[in-house]
Formats: C-alpha cells, sequence, structure tokens
C-alpha cells in the first residue's frame, strides 16, 4: 500500500518531537547548570574581595 | 461612591475624552472601512453570491476593528497614568473594569453603526435591518468584555499592540463562529427563530466570558 | 537529592519500557483492522497523545488557578511547564491527526470539532507562550499567563460546541473515527495511553525542576548587578 508512508510519517513525527524536546531539556539544563556555577563563583570572587577590602 | 456612580462617572469619563480626541472612533471607522473593501476585492472575484460571505466578512472587519479600539483605549489609559491614578483612588476595582468595557462597547458600537450602512452600500447587502441589532449587541458586549482583559494585560508587556491579537482572536472563535452563523442566517430569512441555538451560544459565550472577565481584572490592576 | 534522583531515574527507565510496550502493542500485538488496514495503528499513538495534551492544559489550568488563589512560584512553575508541555504535544495531535485524515478521507485537512478544538487550543496557548517571553517582571509575568491560561481553558468547551454545531449545519462528507475496538485493540489502546502518561508525568517533573533551576539563574543574576 503506497500511502503506509503517512503511519511511517505519523509515527517518526511523535519520536522526532518527543526526542527532539528531551534533547533541548537537555541542553537547556546543561546551559543553567552552568550558568549558576558561573554566577556562584563570581559571587564568592566579589564577597570576598569585598572581605579582603573591607 | 456607589459602585453604579462609579462607573457611570469612569465611563463618562471615556466618553468626554473620547468626544474631544476622537481617536478610537477614527482608527476603528477608517480600518473597518479598510477590511471590508479588501475583502470585497478578495472575494468578488472568485464568489458568485457575495451574500455567502457578507456576515463572515462583517464579522471579520469588526473584530479586526476592535481589537485596534480596544488596543488605543487601553493605551491612552497606560500612557497617562490613568490606571494607577484609579487604582489609588478609593474606587471598587471591579467598577473599573465594568467602566472600561462598557465605554469600549460604545466604542465598537459606535464604530459598527458607521460600517454597517457602508457595508450595505459596498457589498449590495443589506445588513442595516432591526433584528441584525440583537447579534450585534450580543457579539460586541462579549468582544468588549474579554477585549478589555486582554487588552489591559497586553498594554503592560513589551509585545504590547501585538499581542492583543494573538490573545484575542482565538479565545473569541466561537463567538465569532456564532455571531457571522447568526448573522448569515438573518439574511437569508430565517428569522430570530431560525437562528436561536446561534443566539443561545453567543449568550452562553457572553454569560460565562463577562462573569469570568470581570473576577479576573483585578489580578490584572495589581502591582 | 539521592532519592529524588533515583525516582527520576526509576521514573524514565519505567517510561522507556512502556513505550516500547506500546510500540510493539500498537504495531504488532494488535490485529489489523478491516476498514482502514495498517493506517488504523495512527490512532494508537494519535489519540492518547490528544489525551495527554488535554490533560497537560487542564494541569496548567489548575495550577493557573492556585497561583492566583495561594501565589508562590511553585505554581507558576508548573502551569508555565504544563503549557509548554500541552503544547509540544498539542503540535502533534494536529499533525498525526492529518496524516490519519490522510489516510482515512483523502484529505489533509477536516473541520472535525476535535481536531479543531486542538488547534483553537494551540492557538490560544501559543499566545500564552508568546505572552510569557513579552513580560520581563516575575510576578506579572506569572499572573499575566495564570488569566490567560484559565480565559482560554475555559474556552475550550465552548469552542466544541461552537464547531460541533457549525459542523452539523456545514455537514462534512465524513464521520469521525468511529471505530470499533476488539478486546486486543482495547488492551494495545490502553498500553499506549499508560505509556504517555507515564512520559508525560516524567517530562512535567523534569520539566518543572528545571525552572526552578532556571528561577535560580535569575535571582543570581540579580545579586550579581
Amino acid at each position: 500500500m503506497n500511502s503506509t508512508y503517512l503511519l511511517v510519517a505519523a509515527y517518526a513525527l511523535i519520536w522526532v518531537f518527543v526526542f527532539g524536546y528531551i534533547a533541548w531539556l537537555g541542553r537547556r539544563q546543561a546551559w543553567l547548570q552552568r550558568e549558576v556555577e558561573l554566577l556562584r563563583k563570581a559571587i564568592e570572587g566579589y564577597s570576598g574581595r569585598k572581605a579582603a577590602r573591607g | 461612591m456607589s459602585f453604579l456612580r462609579t462607573t457611570w462617572a469612569l465611563v463618562a469619563k471615556d466618553l468626554a475624552v473620547e468626544r474631544r480626541t476622537r481617536e478610537s472612533l477614527n482608527v476603528m471607522f477608517i480600518f473597518s472601512v479598510m477590511v471590508v473593501v479588501i475583502l470585497n476585492f478578495a472575494f468578488e472575484l472568485r464568489v458568485e453570491n457575495v451574500g455567502q460571505v457578507a456576515p463572515g466578512a462583517l464579522w471579520v472587519a469588526f473584530a479586526f476593528a476592535g481589537v485596534l479600539g480596544l488596543n488605543r483605549s487601553l493605551a491612552r489609559e497606560r500612557e497617562n497614568g490613568c490606571l494607577e491614578g484609579l487604582m489609588l483612588a478609593p474606587v471598587d476595582r471591579n467598577a473599573i473594569f465594568v467602566a472600561k468595557a462598557a465605554a469600549n462597547l460604545l466604542f465598537m458600537a459606535g464604530a459598527e453603526a458607521i460600517v454597517l450602512p457602508l457595508f450595505t452600500v459596498l457589498f449590495g447587502v443589506n445588513v442595516l435591518r432591526p433584528d441584525l441589532l440583537i447579534v450585534l449587541l450580543l457579539g460586541t458586549l462579549g468582544l468588549a468584555a474579554v477585549g478589555t482583559l486582554l487588552a489591559a494585560l497586553a498594554v503592560h508587556t513589551r509585545a504590547r499592540d501585538v499581542l492583543l491579537p494573538i490573545l484575542l482572536l482565538p479565545v473569541s472563535v466561537p463567538l465569532l463562529i456564532a455571531a457571522a452563523k447568526a448573522t448569515g442566517g438573518l439574511l437569508d430569512g430565517a428569522g430570530l427563530a431560525g437562528v436561536a441555538g446561534w443566539l443561545q451560544l453567543l449568550g452562553v459565550y457572553d454569560a460565562v466570558f463577562v462573569a469570568v472577565s470581570y473576577l479576573l481584572f483585578e489580578y490584572v490592576l495589581e502591582e | 537529592m539521592k532519592t529524588r534522583e533515583w525516582a527520576g531515574l526509576a521514573l524514565t527507565g519505567l517510561s522507556a519500557l512502556a513505550m516500547m510496550a506500546a510500540i510493539y502493542a500498537a504495531l504488532v500485538y494488535a490485529p489489523t483492522e478491516r476498514v482502514m488496514g495498517a493506517l488504523q495503528r495512527i490512532f494508537y499513538f494519535h489519540v492518547p497523545v490528544a489525551v495527554v495534551a488535554f490533560l497537560s492544559f487542564g494541569v496548567s489550568f489548575v495550577a493557573s488557578i492556585g497561583y492566583l488563589a495561594r501565589g508562590g512560584r511553585r505554581w507558576d512553575q508548573v502551569a508555565y511547564a504544563a503549557a509548554e508541555i500541552g503544547e509540544v504535544f498539542a503540535s502533534l495531535v494536529i499533525l498525526t491527526g492529518m496524516m490519519w485524515a490522510r489516510a482515512a478521507w483523502n484529505t489533509w485537512w477536516t473541520w472535525d470539532p476535535r481536531l479543531t478544538t486542538t488547534l483553537v487550543l494551540w492557538l490560544i496557548y501559543a499566545g500564552y507562550l508568546i505572552l510569557r517571553g513579552s513580560v520581563e517582571d516575575e510576578i506579572r509575568r506569572a499572573r499575566y499567563s495564570a488569566v490567560v491560561a484559565i480565559l482560554g481553558f475555559l474556552d475550550v468547551p465552548v469552542v466544541f460546541m461552537a464547531i460541533r454545531w457549525w459542523r452539523t449545519i456545514h455537514p462534512v462528507v465524513f464521520d469521525s473515527s468511529g471505530v470499533n475496538l476488539e478486546p486486543a485493540m482495547l488492551s494495545a489502546f490502553l498500553i499506549s495511553l499508560a505509556a504517555f502518561v507515564i512520559l508525560y508525568v516524567a517530562l512535567l517533573l523534569a520539566r518543572v525542576r528545571q525552572e526552578s533551576l532556571a528561577d535560580e539563574v535569575e535571582f543570581l543574576r540579580r545579586r550579581v548587578q
């Protein structure tokens, strides 16, 4: 049947979306975690300098 | 001040401002005419019986013009700091909503009153009929209530003018369907009894969404 | 922290297993339907995805009410996460629905009430997501989003009624998927439904937790400035 491609397309689409979304979440998670580390270091550095000065 | 008197005072204020600047009314009117003309061109090239598309075209024009008017109405409030000022005054928040929605309703009705004869002329379809009034009233009421809520919200965002149509139009889909169908039915001679179902739907929509907008408005006003 | 990580891993594992079972059930175990043939199997994924989409929007609705009634970051995080995931699944409903329409009635779109309502709902929540991108102040953003989510979700039954009514007057040639389910088909469907719901729960939890992390980033950023 030449319209089986529809079934394949539908299933493929679902997996593309689901895995795509999971991948996007994963990338965002990694990025956010890096941001937290960087920001924390920046704050420590800042308060460290403050303590040294004050 | 009692609720009714406050509301009336606020509506009167809006009407007074509008009478002086005619900002909203002008914008809505010109835009409605533009939409009607463009739709006329768009459809006439293909459709034999223009009467078929007239109801839809009419309500598209009202919806888009309404969005413009709502935007202007609330943008002006924001520019002048009116909303913040009103919130400081000992005014019932709900009165502000009723007043704003009523004022917007009146403006939209005003624009419609001017568009209808024009539409009759340009489309060749007589929409100047008394039985259409109830459809117009119910439809505009719903648009004004939900539109006021969403416009007040949109005006406080970065996307501002762009956001209102994006938020309002999907939510008003049932209203627009019912209004267009009812209008079409009446134009086809079905009589008010014939379009009772659509009028009921409009009624349900209005009942639910006027109430919900009324309840949710205070959350939009909070600082 | 440890137990939460283990729970997360367990949930992910369970989700993967359930999904594999669902694929097997839908593609192999379930008997081929008489009328539509193999293409009917789209149904085993199309409907569960639709259920999850509406479930998610419902969660967003409830969380939005919770936010306006009680306040607190958690409600807003859930409302947002559920809206986003709902939108992803709604997109899938529409796309697979189009495949189904093409397979069953040789047309890419039908103004079927359920499909059209899903489209309108998709538009409403697209507005929600755009709104969220448009407000910087955290509290305002949460409040405005909640208002839109509540308004939008309440609209759904009315939209459905309107379109169904409209459709009976504009009769469309075909009817909705009135598939008679044999027991084996029913089990395949239920397995698939369970798999998608488990997947949904896993996604929602992960997304909400990520939103907490994003909040922390915002908080730290403001402290640095």
